[in-house]
C-alpha cells in the first residue's frame, strides 16, 4: 500500500511536471516571430498569380421557351438553378487564363400545370428537380491593368452535366365533399426518371467584377430523351449571379 | 438550329451590353500618364509660382529649382488635346500629363515626337482606417488613451517646453475633410488662421469639407484638442488640407497624389502626411521597391525637394498581402506602423517590412489604436492611419526643435529617437520617436540582459536586478513591454528572422503542501536554458550573423562568425 501511495505521489509530481512544461506558453512565450525569408518569398499561388484556386456559389433562373411538341412552358421567376463548386485558375498572360472547374448543381423546373395534358383542375403544381455533378473548362480574358487581384474579366466556356438521382414532384388537390368546403392534397414523387440524358452539355459566357460575376448557360444538347410522355425540352437558357469567394 | 443561335447571340448580346453599361459608368476610355521628352525653361520664375517658405526651405537644403519645378510646355498640352483627350491631371515633376483617351487618341498621342512614354494607369484607392467607433462623447478611457497616444512618444517634453510645431507647415493628404470648419477639436487651428490652404483634387476646387471623417480624424491626431484632453502634438502648427482620394470614381489616387506633392511643395510645406495606401488592386507585393510606384517615385521626388513625408505603413498586416503599400515603400518617406496600447507591441493588422529590396520598413510607429475627433465628436479608430499623423504631429515638434534640419536629416534623428534604436525589426521599424531624444535628455540604459553563449547555441538571460528598473504600465500605457525583442542579421545586414518574446515567465514553481516524495520546489529554468524562445540554436543560420537583443531600452549584439 505504501509503495503504492510512493508511485501515486511520483506519477502526480511527473504529471504536474508535464502539465508545466505544456503550459510554457504561459511562460516564455513567443509574441511575435517572422521569418523574413520564408514571408518574402514570391508566391506562385494568387489571384492574379500562376496557379489560383477559389470557389463559388452561382444562382441561375432558366429563362426562355421550352421546346417540342405540346411543351410545357418553365415558370420564370420558379425555376432556378443552385451550384456550389471549386475551380482552378491558371494564368497564361496577364489578359489570358484558363480554368478547369467542378461543381454540384441543382436545377429545378416548375411547370405551367395549364400546359400539361393532364387534369388541369385538380393539378396545382409540377416540378422536376435534377442534381448534377458538372465538370467545365473556361477561357477568362481580363481587362485592364492590375496587380494581385482578380479583376474585371469576361469568361467563355463549355461544360458537361453528369446527372443523377432526378425526381418530378406532382402536387393534386382533390374536392373531398360535395360542399366544396373541404379538399385534400396528394403530393407525388417520381424516382428514377428514364427520359432524363445522363450528360449535357453547355455553354457559358460570364462577366466578372471581382467577386461578383453575372453568367449565362445554354445547354447545347437535349436534356431529355424522346419518350411517349415527353417529347419536349425545357428551356437550355439560364441566367443568374454568381458570388466568387476565392476573389 | 435556328433558334439555338439566336438564342447564343441574344445571351452574349444581353451579357456584353452589362459590360458595356459597367464601362460606361466608369469611363468610355482608359486613361494613361503621357510623359514629354523635355520643358520650355525660358520664361520660368519661381518666385512666381512658389511660396515665399518653399523658396526658404529650397534655399536652406542648397537645392536650386531646376527643370522639374517648371510648368510643362503648353504646346504639348494643347496638342494631346486637340487629340480629343481629356486632361485629368499634370506633373510637373515627372514632365506628365494623365489624359482619359480612347485607343485612336492614345496611338495619335503616342506618334508626337515630344511624347517619351505612354503608361496605362489602373488602380483603385484604399484608405488605411477602420470606422470609428464607440460613443461621440469623451468617455473616461476615451481622455486616458488620448493621453497615453501621446505619453508613449514621451510627449510631455516637448509640452512643457512649448514645443507645438509652430512654423512647421504640414500638407494633409486624405479623402476629406468633414467638419473641419466646425469642429472643436481645430478651433485654435482655426482662430490663428493656419489652415493656410484647401485644394480638392479629385473635384477641382477649394472645398474640402465633407465627403468622409477620415481626414477629420488624422487632422486631429496631428493637433487636435478639446479642453484640456490633446490628441495630436502640433497644436501651433501650419496646414494644407488636399482631397485626393475618392470613392466614387476609382483609378484617380495616384494622379491626384502627385498633383497633391507638387502643390504642397509650392505652397511651402515642410512635411505631407498621408495615412493612404495601395496596394493590392494594382501592385504585387515584389513591386514594392520604392521604384515601381507612381506615387513612390512622387513621395521620393517630395522628399528630394526637401519634405518630409510621412506616410501609414498599412493595414495589411493580418491578410494574405502583409507588406507595406505604395508609397510607403519609398526609401525617403518616414513609414509608420501601429503598436497596441495595452500591449505595447506591434497591431496585428499593421503591415509588416521590409521592402522588396529589404529595406528596413515600417521606419517607427506609433499607437495604432488611438482617441480621435470626427465630425460627431471624440471617439476611438483604427489603423495605421492613425500612427502616421501622431508621429507627423512628433515630427513638426521635433523640426521645431532642430530649424536647421534638412527633411532627411529629420528623417534620419525621427529614427535614431526611437525607443528601440539601434535595435530594429520589420514590425515595429526603430520604435516609438521618444521626444526625448530632441530634447536632449536621452540617456544610458543599465544593461539589463547578457548573452551567454555555448559552442551551439546562444541564450538571452535576463539580469535579475532588472526587475527593478522601470516598469511603468498604466491603463493604455506601457513604457516599456515585458518583451523582449531580438534579430538574426545576416552578413548583408537584412534580418533573416526576428523574434518579440514574453520573458516574465516563471522559472520556479512551488508545489503547496509537498510530501516528502515530491521537491517543494521545481525549478524549470534548466529547461528555458535549453529549450525556451531566448534560446538561439546557432546551427540554424549562415554565418557570419548578428544577433542583436533589446530589453527595457538596452540593446546589445553579439556577432556570430
Amino acid at each position: 500500500m505504501k509503495n503504492y501511495i510512493k508511485i501515486s505521489i511520483r506519477l502526480a509530481a511527473l504529471f504536474s511536471f508535464a502539465l508545466l512544461l505544456s503550459l510554457d506558453s504561459s511562460a516564455q512565450r513567443v509574441i511575435i516571430e517572422q521569418d523574413v525569408n520564408a514571408d518574402t518569398a514570391v508566391p506562385t499561388v494568387g489571384k492574379n498569380r500562376k496557379n489560383f484556386w477559389g470557389s463559388f456559389v452561382d444562382v441561375g433562373m432558366a429563362i426562355g421557351e421550352s421546346t417540342g411538341d405540346s411543351a410545357p412552358s418553365t415558370l420564370i421567376g420558379r425555376s432556378w438553378s443552385f451550384k456550389y463548386g471549386m475551380y482552378y485558375k491558371r494564368k497564361i498572360s496577364n489578359w489570358y487564363s484558363i480554368l478547369g472547374q467542378l461543381a454540384y448543381k441543382r436545377a429545378a423546373y416548375h411547370y405551367n400545370v395549364d400546359e400539361l395534358p393532364l387534369d388541369q383542375e385538380q393539378l396545382k403544381s409540377s416540378k422536376l428537380v435534377m442534381n448534377n455533378v458538372t465538370g467545365e473548362f473556361s477561357n477568362r480574358f481580363n481587362f485592364g491593368k492590375r496587380g494581385d487581384h482578380i479583376g474585371y474579366y469576361v469568361e467563355i466556356g463549355a461544360s458537361a452535366d453528369f446527372n443523377f438521382m432526378n425526381k418530378e414532384k406532382w402536387i393534386y388537390t382533390n374536392q373531398s365533399d360535395q360542399d366544396g368546403a373541404y379538399f385534400e392534397t396528394t403530393k407525388l414523387t417520381y424516382h428514377n426518371l428514364d427520359y432524363i440524358e445522363a450528360l449535357a452539355y453547355n455553354a457559358h459566357l460570364r462577366v466578372g467584377f471581382n467577386k461578383l460575376v453575372i453568367f449565362g448557360d445554354y445547354r447545347l444538347s437535349d436534356r431529355f430523351k424522346a419518350t411517349d410522355r415527353v417529347n419536349y425540352q425545357v428551356t437550355p437558357l439560364t441566367v443568374g449571379l454568381r458570388l466568387d469567394f476565392g476573389a | 438550329m435556328k433558334v439555338m443561335f439566336q438564342r447564343v447571340v441574344f445571351l452574349v448580346a444581353v451579357l456584353l451590353g452589362a459590360v458595356q453599361v459597367h464601362a460606361q459608368s466608369q469611363q468610355p476610355e482608359a486613361k494613361y500618364w503621357v510623359f514629354f521628352t523635355d520643358k520650355d525653361i525660358a520664361d520660368f520664375q519661381p518666385e512666381e509660382e512658389f511660396d515665399p517658405k518653399a523658396i526658404e526651405r529650397r534655399k536652406q537644403i542648397g537645392l536650386p529649382f531646376d527643370e522639374s519645378d517648371a510648368p510643362l510646355n503648353a504646346s504639348y498640352i494643347n496638342a494631346v488635346k486637340s487629340t480629343g483627350a481629356s486632361m485629368k491631371a499634370k506633373s510637373r515633376w515627372f514632365n506628365a500629363a494623365c489624359v482619359y483617351a480612347n485607343t485612336e487618341e492614345i496611338a495619335r498621342i503616342r506618334d508626337f515626337g515630344f511624347v517619351s512614354d505612354v503608361k496605362e494607369v489602373g488602380t483603385t484607392n484604399k484608405v488605411i482606417a477602420g470606422e470609428a467607433v464607440g460613443n461621440y462623447n469623451p468617455s473616461e478611457s476615451d481622455v486616458q488613451l488620448a493621453e497615453a497616444q501621446l505619453k508613449r512618444m514621451g510627449s510631455s517634453e516637448f509640452t512643457q517646453s512649448g514645443i507645438d510645431g509652430r512654423g512647421v507647415r504640414i500638407a494633409v493628404f486624405d479623402i476629406g475633410f468633414k467638419s473641419w470648419k466646425t469642429n472643436p477639436a481645430f478651433a485654435h487651428i482655426r482662430e490663428n488662421k493656419k489652415i493656410l490652404k484647401t485644394w480638392d483634387f479629385v473635384k477641382d476646387r477649394e472645398n474640402v469639407d465633407g465627403y468622409n471623417n477620415h481626414g477629420t480624424f488624422v487632422l486631429s491626431c496631428i493637433a487636435g484638442k478639446i479642453g484640456e484632453m490633446q490628441i495630436g502634438l502640433a497644436t501651433g502648427a501650419e496646414f494644407l488640407l488636399a482631397r485626393t482620394e475618392t470613392w466614387t470614381e476609382f483609378y484617380s489616387e495616384e494622379e491626384n497624389w502627385v498633383e497633391a506633392a507638387e502643390w504642397a511643395d509650392r505652397e511651402g510645406a515642410d512635411m505631407i502626411n498621408s495615412s493612404l495606401g495601395y496596394t493590392y488592386h494594382r501592385y504585387f507585393r515584389e513591386q514594392m521597391d520604392g521604384e515601381h510606384s507612381l506615387v513612390t517615385r512622387a513621395a521620393d521626388m517630395a522628399a528630394k525637394k526637401g519634405i518630409l513625408v510621412v506616410n501609414a505603413a498599412g493595414n495589411d498586416g493580418n491578410n494574405e498581402w502583409k507588406f507595406i503599400g505604395a508609397p510607403a515603400d519609398g526609401d525617403s518617406v518616414l513609414s509608420i506602423g501601429g503598436i497596441q496600447p495595452s500591449l505595447g507591441t506591434h497591431t496585428t493588422f499593421s503591415s509588416f517590412g521590409p521592402t522588396r529590396d529589404k529595406r528596413l520598413k515600417p521606419n517607427v510607429c506609433a499607437y495604432g489604436h488611438v482617441t480621435g475627433s470626427g465630425p460627431k465628436g471624440v471617439s476611438r479608430t483604427q489603423g495605421t492611419s492613425f500612427s502616421s499623423p501622431l508621429v507627423a504631429g512628433f515630427a513638426a515638434c521635433a523640426k521645431q526643435t532642430r530649424p536647421g534640419f534638412s527633411n532627411m536629416q529629420l528623417h534620419d534623428a525621427i529614427q535614431k529617437s526611437g525607443d528601440l534604436y539601434p535595435y530594429f525589426d520589420y514590425a515595429h521599424g526603430y520604435g516609438v520617436p521618444q521626444a526625448s531624444y530632441f530634447m536632449q535628455m536621452s540617456s544610458a540604459h543599465m544593461p539589463t540582459f547578457k548573452f551567454e553563449r555555448s559552442s551551439s547555441s546562444v541564450r538571452i538571460e535576463i539580469i535579475d536586478s532588472t526587475e527593478q528598473v522601470d516598469p511603468t504600465h498604466e491603463g493604455y500605457f506601457v513604457k516599456w513591454p515585458e518583451y523582449v525583442f531580438y534579430h538574426i542579421e545576416n552578413k548583408i545586414g537584412y534580418l533573416d528572422k526576428y523574434f518579440v518574446v514574453d520573458a516574465t515567465g516563471f522559472d520556479k514553481y512551488n508545489f503547496e503542501g509537498a510530501s516528502d516524495e515530491m521537491p517543494e520546489e521545481l525549478d524549470l529554468s534548466s529547461f528555458y536554458e535549453q529549450h525556451g524562445p531566448l534560446v538561439i540554436d546557432l546551427d540554424e543560420f549562415k554565418r557570419p550573423f548578428t544577433i542583436r537583443a533589446f530589453y527595457r531600452g538596452y540593446t546589445e549584439e553579439l556577432i556570430i562568425k
